[in-house]
């Protein structure tokens, strides 16, 4: 009659006591009983039906809260008997939770934020590509763009912006704001409505669409800002509407392309596909344009491709990701190892236990439910002090987290995700912690767990190795993938610049006012830069339109009529390189002779030079920016990022033959604040957008940079502490189980010596074991990380350069902290074993 | 005059020793304690039930609900393995009790 038992209904309750009153009064009947009478007396013997009901569902209830109460209690009064292992295991798992949960809110931003844009699937970037390096992309010319908004049959509509910086002035405070100029399409295209107001109107032009996170921050989310006037780099535009805050992450406002498209240069994309079409059918499309604009028959050739913008991976995330997620969870799996481990230690004393409660009766069941409940409340622990780790690793990502990525990563928060995933972590590590050993615990029969010596253990002791090998192999792991990750930092932090970055600081000015014009802008440059440079402390000073570390402007160029490429396109003046210090290669500066009117001169770099010229660059005639230019010197490559990326083919004009704006200063020498007042700014005119020293930025850059090291080495750390504990832990086990057998071999004529080497020999090898696993797992995990990059972001690591020296170097330097590490956690132990005296051990049973 | 019990500890032995035999539903439970006892024993309805219930939970009962011979339906409960265990032990010791009681009070003074 087995049927399962679940508490009864209140109806089924009900029911047995109303057949009970019926059997009564039937009775009573029986025996002579009038019927209404019988029921009555029935009723009444039985007493209120309500409480008796009451009284039998509570037999229920009270058994699982009791059981759960009883095996909590139990728990902690376990736990608190042996404090050490409790504060172990659960620092451990805290700092396990902790940072996993704070590196999951990272990747949550970065990645698995979905862009809520609607109809993901037929929304595409168009763009231009390098046919021999496919990495290697650029924004699509007007003709393209053109060309595809007038007739096409797969695209539906397309829409163009060029990325800027924006100086917004908000009482006498000036905030640079990164933002986009865009045709007014591009909301239809993405297709998200506004928060506030409406979107860009198609001949607009002085209107500003802002985000939600701008909109916020600097005008109070008010929603009277919608319709208020705003400056932007000097002009006033009129705010229109305000887009929420999941549209286009990372830009802040967006206005009017304001001039035509040809006028705009090379233009990035949106673009979404008609209905039913597929990309096959569009890039069917864009190859047949490809041909018709001959992109495909130049020098460098191009060709008009699509790209998922969401496809993963892209960009830096990866690679940051990656390099995120691996070591915490590394450590994540160390750490339940560890502490499994750990439980595995009170195995012996646990086992009599649970033996003699099998004995008298419980079921196994019951013991694994009671073992678990020991786990749970190890694992809240750990998750409560998780969070609090989390928290504190959260506010560290955010101070260290590289420059490029703050863009798009909003305040990082532990958001309700977050947390939700911290709980499920910790009922996993309840799970992953507490099975084992409570399965092993509870079927362990009485007679071998009642035997003092527990000789019949060595099936667990097998375990126990098979541990702490694995433990050792993640340390192995963990260590050497940090050692990799510590020598591509220093090596991308030895790059040479191309410049020397000594005392060298720069403002990014805007010009307005009377100042405002080709003219007026040679001339205050001309007498800004002879003032600055008589001020005492002043090495040298130039002005510049574009400067290393911020920026770009990318022109197509070209030369004799064939050669054609992208080139970086800036303005300096003369004595531009020499404030710089990058030194000429060939031909001659800029001088006095190269100003308005005179024949218009070029420098370009050794890059541009080689890649064009084939080396044979001067004298050659390029065509850049609407001009014929005579190129009269080459320079040496100045890096435009501070990473293993390659410097850009860069042209660079004379400042008085163009004077763009807006123009940095730059000057070697002297304090900031004294030569800017110098030159009379800040002021009406003269608008400082920002200032920044070479030096400081470059050393920020690094030191955001060993952020991922930094964590590495952290865990690795860590993670090497829990190995050794646990290899402590076995070995000691081990020692004291053969007591024993020291104690004869003593008696014997071993000498300390030979105990001791037997000891760590046998423990000498699992380490040795787990060592080699974790080598040949860290080189795996290279080979795959340097597989998923992308080569620029490859160079952007210098990842490409990790030769077999780096990884023998890398490899061997953790081999060898982990060694002295097993040494320790062997030879502690071991020369505890030649301190038994042969008596005692012998008398040990 | 029938004397109530309410000693928890003797009501489960009762109720056990009751179902040693064949399967009884809670009022047939009753009916066997009042006829063994010839009167002398009568259990209260209020505490039979969450006795029974608890004796369910606890896994020395196991129940089911059948057909009288009537044709009516009702609880029927039966003593598992555990509980039959529990009855000998109980039995054991109550007569050890007992008998060490009646030594006690048929003690002489001198």
């Amino acid at each position: 009659m087995r049927r399962f038992r679940r508490p009864p209904t209140g109806k089924e309750i009900d029911n047995e006591l109303r057949f009970h009153i019926e059997e009564c009064e039937r009775q009573l009947i029986a025996e002579g009983m009038p019927p209404s009478e019988a029921l009555r007396q029935a009723r009444k013997a039985f007493g209120s039906p309500q409480a008796v009901r009451d009284h039998t569902r509570d037999v229920w209830v009270y058994r699982w809260a009791d059981d759960l109460r009883r095996d909590l209690l139990f728990a902690l009064r376990g736990l608190r008997r042996s404090p050490g292992f409790t504060t172990v295991a659960v620092v451990t798992l805290a700092l396990g939770i902790g940072g996993c949960a704070a590196m999951y809110a990272f990747v949550e931003q970065l990645i698995l934020l979905d862009q809520p844009y609607p109809d993901r699937e037929s929304l595409v970037v168009v763009e231009e590509v390098d046919v021999q390096d496919p990495q290697s992309t650029a924004g699509i010319t007007a003709d393209a763009l053109l060309s595809l908004q007038d007739q096409s049959d797969a695209f539906a509509d397309i829409a163009g912006y060029n990325a800027d910086g924006f100086a917004l002035k908000a009482n006498d405070d000036v905030r640079i704001l990164d933002g986009a100029l865009v045709t007014p399409n591009v909301f239809d295209v993405l297709n998200v409505s506004p928060l506030l107001g409406r979107t860009l109107e198609q001949d607009a032009a002085d209107e500003v669409v802002l985000s939600e996170l701008a909109w916020k921050r600097y005008f109070g989310g008010r929603p009277e800002a919608v319709g208020s006037a705003v400056e932007l780099n000097g002009r006033s535009f009129s705010i229109v509407g305000v887009m929420p805050k999941e549209f286009w992450r990372g830009r802040d406002l967006w206005v009017p392309l304001g001039r035509t498209p040809r006028e705009a240069g090379r233009l990035r994309t949106w673009a979404r596909l008609k209905e039913g079409v597929r990309p096959e059918a569009a890039e069917a499309e864009l190859d047949a344009l490809t041909a018709g604009l001959a992109l495909d028959r130049e020098a460098e050739p191009r060709r008009l491709s699509l790209r998922d913008p969401f496809a993963l991976p892209g960009g830096q995330q990866s690679m940051v990701a990656a390099s995120a997620i691996a070591p915490v969870a590394l450590l994540f799996l160390v750490v339940c190892v560890n502490v499994t481990h750990l439980q595995l230690g009170r195995d012996l004393q646990r086992g009599r236990e649970m033996a003699l409660c099998r004995a008298l009766g419980a079921g196994r069941l019951r013991l694994i439910r009671r073992l678990m409940a020991e786990s749970f409340v190890l694992a809240a622990l750990g998750g409560a002090g998780g969070a609090a780790v989390a928290w504190w690793g959260i506010r560290s990502i955010e101070i260290y987290l590289p420059a490029e990525l703050t863009a798009s990563i909003e305040r990082l928060e532990l958001d309700a995700g977050a947390l939700g995933f911290l709980l499920l972590l910790s009922a996993a590590t309840t799970m992953a912690i507490g099975i084992v050993p409570a399965l092993r615990a509870s079927g362990v029969s009485l007679t071998s767990a009642l035997k003092q010596d527990g000789r019949g253990q060595t099936g667990s002791n097998r375990f126990r190795g098979v541990l702490a090998t694995s433990e050792l192999a993640l340390s192995m792991t963990l260590l050497a993938g940090t050692g990799m990750m510590g020598v591509l930092t220093q090596r991308v932090a030895d790059i040479d610049m191309g410049f020397d970055s000594q005392r060298l600081w720069t403002a990014r000015l805007s010009l307005r006012g009377p100042l405002i014009g080709d003219e007026a802008r040679r001339a205050w440059a001309e007498a800004a830069l002879r003032d600055v440079q008589a001020l005492p402390g002043v090495a040298s000073a130039a002005a510049a339109t574009e400067i290393p570390l911020r920026g770009g402007n990318v022109r197509r160029f070209e030369a004799d009529g064939l050669i054609a490429g992208d080139a970086e396109f800036r303005s300096v003046s003369a004595n531009y390189f020499e404030t710089i210090r990058a030194p000429l290669r060939l031909g001659r500066a800029f001088g006095d002779g190269d100003r308005q009117g005179s024949a218009p001169t070029a420098i370009v770099n050794e890059t541009l030079a080689r890649r064009y010229f084939g080396g044979k660059a001067l004298g050659a005639q390029l065509r850049i920016g609407g001009e014929t230019r005579e190129i009269v010197g080459v320079v040496a490559d100045v890096r435009q990022h501070a990473d293993a990326r390659p410097a850009p083919a860069i042209v660079y004009a004379p400042f008085s033959q163009v004077p763009d704006a807006p123009l940095s200063l730059v000057v070697r020498g002297a304090r900031s604040r004294e030569v800017l007042e110098r030159i009379g700014a800040p002021s009406g005119e003269l608008i400082v957008l920002s200032v920044f020293d070479f030096e400081q930025a470059l050393h920020d850059g690094a030191r955001a940079r060993t952020f991922l090291p930094a964590s590495m080495a952290l865990f690795a750390a860590l993670g090497l502490v829990l190995a050794g504990v646990g290899l402590y832990g076995t070995t000691s086990r081990a020692v004291s189980q053969r007591t024993q057998e020291f104690g004869v071999r003593q008696a014997l004529g071993a000498g300390a010596g030979d105990i001791l080497r037997l000891v760590m020999r046998e423990s000498g090898r699992g380490g040795l074991t787990g060592m080699a696993i974790g080598l040949a797992g860290s080189l795996a995990a290279a080979r795959l990380l340097s597989a998923t990059l992308a080569p620029q972001e490859r160079a952007a690591y210098g990842v490409d350069r990790l030769g077999t020296s780096d990884l023998v170097l890398a490899g061997s330097g953790a081999a060898a902290l982990l060694l002295v590490v097993v040494l320790l956690a062997a030879y502690i132990p071991a020369r505890r074993a030649t301190k038994i005296e042969p008596v005692t051990a012998l008398r040990h049973d | 005059m029938a004397r109530r019990d309410k000693l928890q500890g003797s009501l489960d032995l009762l109720i056990l020793r009751a179902l040693r035999g064949e399967p009884l539903h809670g009022y047939g439970i009753t009916a066997q304690i009042q006829a063994w006892s010839e009167g002398e024993l009568e259990v209260e309805e209020g505490s039979l039930y969450p006795a029974l219930h608890r004796l369910e939970r606890d896994e020395l009962l196991s129940a089911e609900w059948r057909e009288t011979e009537a044709g009516r339906r009702a609880k029927y409960y039966k003593l598992t393995r555990k509980g039959r265990k529990h009855l000998d032990q109980e039995l054991e010791r109550w007569g050890r009790l007992s008998s060490a009681i009646a030594l006690f009070l048929e003690r002489s003074d001198a």
